[in-house]
């Protein structure tokens, strides 16, 4: 892994941690949730301290470049992610939608 | 002094008429409510019949969310102290007056505790228990001896914030990062009993992400967060 990469990994993983700590401060960020991020954010920076560990498994996989592998394992967790805000949502859109009709029924007009 | 005794109740159609019954029997002098969370059962269609005094989520939202339902309606109508009480029939009305008391005394939190004069069993959930109280410990200086027990009363001050804040769930962490912002609280002992009916949403992974999370928010979240 270049020096380039390990410099772009600690700076990501530096900005994740700050982003999560400020949303935390104006309370716009659940608990819950900030502990993905967190662990994305050390995630991040372990494999730039331990560039080994992760060129180890990478060739174990078969990559052909260090680089690759750390994308794709990046991805891989966005995708996680995704899936999961994606689930989230389609609940929410379900309980916006249910609360809605309440709301509807209960304030009923008839024309007289 | 006005205590309102906050039920949230999901789904606990076998267990809320034994527990309104108890408390309307042991507390008269203190009001109630239940906080129906869109169960599915037929816990509303009960609190209909029996004329209890009762809301209810037209979804569910959470027990954190029908807590503080119940926060936010004794803010609005300004209670003097508010105490969450399990509608699965664990807590035991017999220790309210006393926790009001205590109250009384000036102190913000109450806890209604399993561990004061008794001793902590050696089992994999108080080996939890243990972990909550020494994080606690680390970031407060203060003892809290049964950090999770959701028996907790809380004064005038508490319930506004309770009521206003964004995230202050009924769990440990909320108990910590009020005590770091200055509150006070006291224990006192009280027994637990086992849920009669229904089924406890406690299993290996809940735990495990409850233990992650109350860490995270007690350690290292706490520090960035508003008391």
């Amino acid at each position: 892994m270049n020096r380039g990469l390990t410099i772009t990994l600690i700076v990501a993983c530096v900005v994740t941690a700050v982003f999560v700590f400020r949303k935390i401060k104006k309370s716009q960020f659940k608990i819950g949730d900030t502990i993905y991020w967190l662990f994305f954010s050390l995630f991040l920076l372990g494999m730039s301290i331990f560039p080994e560990a992760v060129f180890f498994v990478s060739n174990l996989i078969g990559f052909e470049a260090t680089s690759n592998f750390i994308f794709v394992v990046i991805i891989f967790l966005l995708l996680v992610k995704i899936f999961l805000l994606d689930a989230r949502v389609a609940k929410v859109e379900d309980k916006l939608t249910k609360l809605a009709q309440k709301y509807a029924i209960d304030n009923e007009t008839k024309e007289i | 002094m006005k205590v309102l005794i906050i039920i949230p109740a999901y789904n606990e159609g076998e267990n809320i008429e034994r527990v309104v019954t108890t408390i309307k029997e042991k507390c008269p002098q203190y009001d109630y409510l239940v906080i129906n969370d869109g169960s599915r059962d037929n816990t509303q269609d009960i609190c209909i019949k029996k004329g209890y005094h009762f809301v209810s989520h037209p979804v569910n939202l959470g027990l954190a969310a029908a807590v503080q339902t119940g926060m936010l309606f004794a803010y609005k109508n300004k209670y003097d102290a508010a105490i969450q009480f399990d509608g699965d029939g664990q807590h035991d009305p017999d220790y309210i007056a006393d926790m009001a008391s205590e109250i009384e005394k000036g102190y913000n939190i109450v806890v209604g505790s399993r561990f004061v004069t008794e001793k902590k069993p050696n089992s994999l959930r108080m080996l939890g228990s243990n972990l909550i109280q020494f994080a606690i410990r680390l970031t407060t200086g203060k003892t809290l001896k049964d950090p999770t027990s959701g028996m907790r009363m809380f004064d005038k001050k508490m319930i506004k914030k309770l009521a206003l804040a964004a995230d202050l769930g009924p769990e440990p962490d909320t108990v910590a990062l009020l005590v770091r912002g200055g509150a006070t609280f006291s224990e006192i002992q009280v027994e637990m009993h086992d849920r009669v009916a229904g089924e406890s949403y406690l299993n290996l992974a809940n735990s495990v992400n409850y233990m992650l999370r109350m860490f995270v928010s007690i350690l290292i979240l706490q520090w960035f967060r508003k008391g």
